[in-house]
């Protein structure tokens, strides 16, 4: 009797103490993703009050809007291409930086350092790079004799430039990744020692699938956060040339603060929720194939 | 005793907010935004509005907001929350459509009422009003105008022997600009566009340079006859012959005489005004507000400076432009004088006089531009080049037309159609002409016609 009061005390002091999160959530998150949800279906434009249009704006974005499609496009191209290649060259990156070398302090900085510079600085710093007329990238081309690029100047050259950078920023990426590495016991490793096993065994029989679930949270958190680029295309390219650039989220900015659409950009907004939601749901239902926890028996 | 405490403390708040309630001296909002210049200058406006009001609005204040950046988004947030400020730099883009919507106060009423000449509809550029509902209303003017001009460094002129462009907009043709440019540009081995072996990837000194925002385009289409689209401002025109010929004539000043730099090419330059002044370029399409720096330099000795009408392609056009002053409806009524006396302050350009004589600005009122005495407190001979008068007072006089931001529907996302689509252009991956159309089919559904009729 006593003790099952007090088990009902320590739930209520853990709400009470989880209050500050819980009604952050509810205040900052929900609220405004659900009056988001509401508002699309008006025409409201901030300064007058909102009218029920119905479902005019997802018309209107389907049918006639060709600035929407051309950002649907420019968004899963980028969101594909650099989460895959920074997925990919952070762990390779992270792989080396679990050897034991010198410097590995200076190499381990060195990696992460782009991902905490601020992005408007990183941004700024591209620009001068991706120049094709002076910019240190064709420089180098051009000592291996290989033409100019336009970079991010060419509809279609600039997707992939800005994948190219996006790679630079993968520390983040790069030291979840490494925590992983080093969370693998050294006796698995030691046991395929035994067995005559070389370092491809390792590295496909332990390393591999002992990292999954990093691979799949990193996965995850990538696609999300790449689903809502926006600096780019805001600092570097202004959505262009041509809508080459006009990423999902800084249109929906465009829509909201210069249009002044607030209910078209809800409705904008309410589009890639539900677009990054079924990426992240096929993510999640593909895991049980690949991801392997050690606790939990394949099904 | 507990109780004695609660009576005080209601006590003390039921009075505090009586007294606030009663006896609180009006405090407007004002909000802008600009360089670090503007904002001392309109700062000082203020503090001057406060000293000189002291007596008739006793413990008046303006509370003076400088936000530099993110400017919409901010005003958009201020009234959503229900306290938009009183008096207000607000952008071309959102300003119409507001006034449309009741947001921003019809001043028509309050200037017919008042006696003060400054204010009065004919006193001021009648380019600069900002007119919605068919005409019948209006937001005020601008804060002030502003104009596309032609800036250039004398000294690479003397040097090439080259004359002046003339400040006569019927003699400055785009042939003898043409051949100007082609004489100044010159590669890192002293040849001109046109010599044998000049080398276009390696130019030392260009021509001329031009942005390739609206502004910097429009007036040409216009010149040569052109327009983005009708009187009416239904029907798209951008593909129409003579507009597509200005604007090809643009991108070959890039990409087939080599006097121009691309805008790629452009961000080898930390400004243009510095390109201009280190005699990277020889001259450059700009607004007249680039006079704040150009006119420092000149001032400091660094620069030898001189101003010219755009070249004409057919006929004379001088581009008007600039963002409006607005009072809000919502706050400036409650406190209606008060705010009346103040918007008319700030658009009375004797009390930002020193923003008009450092060449940032220019006067509003008519009086600045046909009066001498007046042009005299205007114009300081150490920051305007001698031919400022006739290369840009009588060029807006004569020839100015303003811009579509003063009257077209839809001008946000019609002019970042423009932008996108010439992008292509300027790099030489499109013609005008296939950019034209493409813009011309995106353009006609957001041509609904015009504010002011």
């Amino acid at each position: 009797m006593t003790k099952s009061k007090s088990l009902s005390n320590e739930a209520k002091w853990g709400i009470v103490l989880a209050l500050p999160a819980i009604l952050g959530f509810l205040i900052w998150t929900l609220g405004p993703m659900v009056a988001s949800f509401i508002l699309s279906f008006t025409d409201w434009n901030v300064v007058s009050t909102p009218h029920f249009i119905g479902i005019e704006n997802f018309r209107k974005m389907f049918m006639e809007d060709f600035i929407f499609k051309k950002s649907i496009y420019a968004t899963l191209y980028y969101t594909l291409g650099s989460v895959l290649s920074t997925v990919i060259f952070a762990f390779l990156i992270a792989l080396l930086l679990n050897q034991k070398i010198k410097g590995l302090p200076i190499f381990r900085t060195i990696f992460y350092l782009p991902s905490i510079t601020p992005a408007i600085a990183s941004a700024m710093l591209w620009i001068w790079l991706f120049n094709p007329d002076f910019g240190l990238l064709n420089q180098l081309l051009g000592r291996f004799g290989i033409p100019r690029l336009q970079w991010i100047y060419d509809e279609k050259q600039v997707i992939p430039s800005l994948i190219f950078m996006s790679i630079w920023g993968m520390g983040g990426t790069m030291i979840i990744f490494l925590a992983g590495l080093q969370g693998i016991p050294q006796e698995f490793y030691e046991a395929v020692d035994m067995d005559g096993g070389n370092w491809w065994h390792k590295f496909r029989y332990i390393t591999i699938p002992m990292m999954t679930p990093t691979i799949f949270f990193n996965l995850v958190m990538a696609i999300i956060g790449t689903f809502q680029v926006f600096t780019s295309a805001y600092i570097m390219t202004s959505g262009g040339p041509n809508y080459a650039s006009m990423f999902y989220v800084y249109y929906i900015y465009l829509s909201a603060f210069r249009y002044g659409d607030m209910g078209y950009a809800c409705a904008l907004a309410v589009i890639l929720f539900f677009i990054i939601l079924s990426f992240t749901l096929v993510v999640f239902r593909s895991s049980p194939y690949w991801v392997y926890y050690e606790s939990a028996r394949r099904r | 005793m507990h109780k004695f405490f609660a009576v005080i403390l209601t006590l003390v708040l039921i009075l505090s907010m009586t007294a606030s309630a009663f006896s609180a001296p009006v405090e407007l909002i004002y909000t802008y935004w600009g360089s670090p210049l503007e904002r001392d200058a309109q700062a000082k406006m203020c503090r001057d509005f406060e000293k000189a009001y002291q007596d008739i609005f006793p413990g008046i204040k303006i509370k003076d907001i400088y936000i530099p950046s993110n400017y919409d988004e901010k005003i958009n947030a201020m009234v959503a929350a229900g306290e938009p400020p009183h008096v207000a730099q607000l952008g071309e883009a959102l300003s119409l459509e507001w006034a449309e919507k009741g947001i921003l106060l019809d001043i028509l009423p309050l200037i017919k009422e008042d006696k003060d000449p400054s204010v009065k509809i004919e006193n001021r550029l009648s380019m600069t009003w900002y007119w919605y509902d068919k005409g019948k209303k209006t937001i005020g003017t601008n804060l002030a105008p502003e104009v596309m001009v032609l800036w250039y460094n004398k000294e690479l002129f003397d040097k090439a022997g080259v004359p002046y462009p003339t400040s006569d907009p019927n003699a400055w043709t785009w042939d003898k600009f043409l051949d100007t440019a082609i004489k100044l540009t010159v590669d890192r081995n002293g040849r001109h566009p046109g010599d044998q072996g000049f080398d276009p990837s390696n130019i030392d000194v260009y021509g001329v340079a031009f942005g390739t925002w609206w502004a910097a385009i429009l007036p040409f289409i216009w010149s040569n006859g052109g327009d983005i689209c009708d009187s009416e401002g239904k029907r798209p025109l951008i593909n129409q012959p003579a507009s597509v010929e200005a604007i090809q004539k643009l991108a070959d000043l890039m990409l087939k005489h080599h006097v121009a730099p691309t805008p790629t090419q452009m961000q080898a330059f930390p400004a243009l005004s510095v390109a201009l002044q280190t005699k990277k370029v020889a001259m450059y399409v700009d607004g007249q507000w680039a006079l704040l720096d150009l006119g420092q330099m000149g001032k400091e000795g660094r620069i030898k400076l001189g101003v010219a009408p755009l070249p004409k392609l057919r006929k004379p056009v001088c581009l008007e432009l600039g963002s409006p002053n607005v009072m809000f409806a919502a706050s400036a009524q409650k406190h209606l004088k008060e705010s009346w006396e103040f918007y008319k302050w700030t658009t009375d350009s004797e009390k930002v006089i020193s923003l008009v004589r450092g060449g940032l600005w220019m006067p509003l009122q008519k009086w600045y531009y046909t009066d001498p005495k007046y042009r005299e407190k205007w114009l300081d001979p150490d920051v305007h080049p001698k031919e400022y008068k006739p290369a840009v007072i009588d060029y807006l006089l004569k020839y100015g037309r303003r811009a579509p931001s003063y009257y077209l529907r839809n001008w946000g996302k019609i002019s970042d159609i423009m932008y996108q689509e010439l992008s292509n252009v300027w790099l030489g991956k499109i013609s005008a002409k296939t950019a034209c159309d493409s813009i011309a089919t995106k353009i006609k559904p957001l041509l609904t016609g015009r504010y002011d009729r």
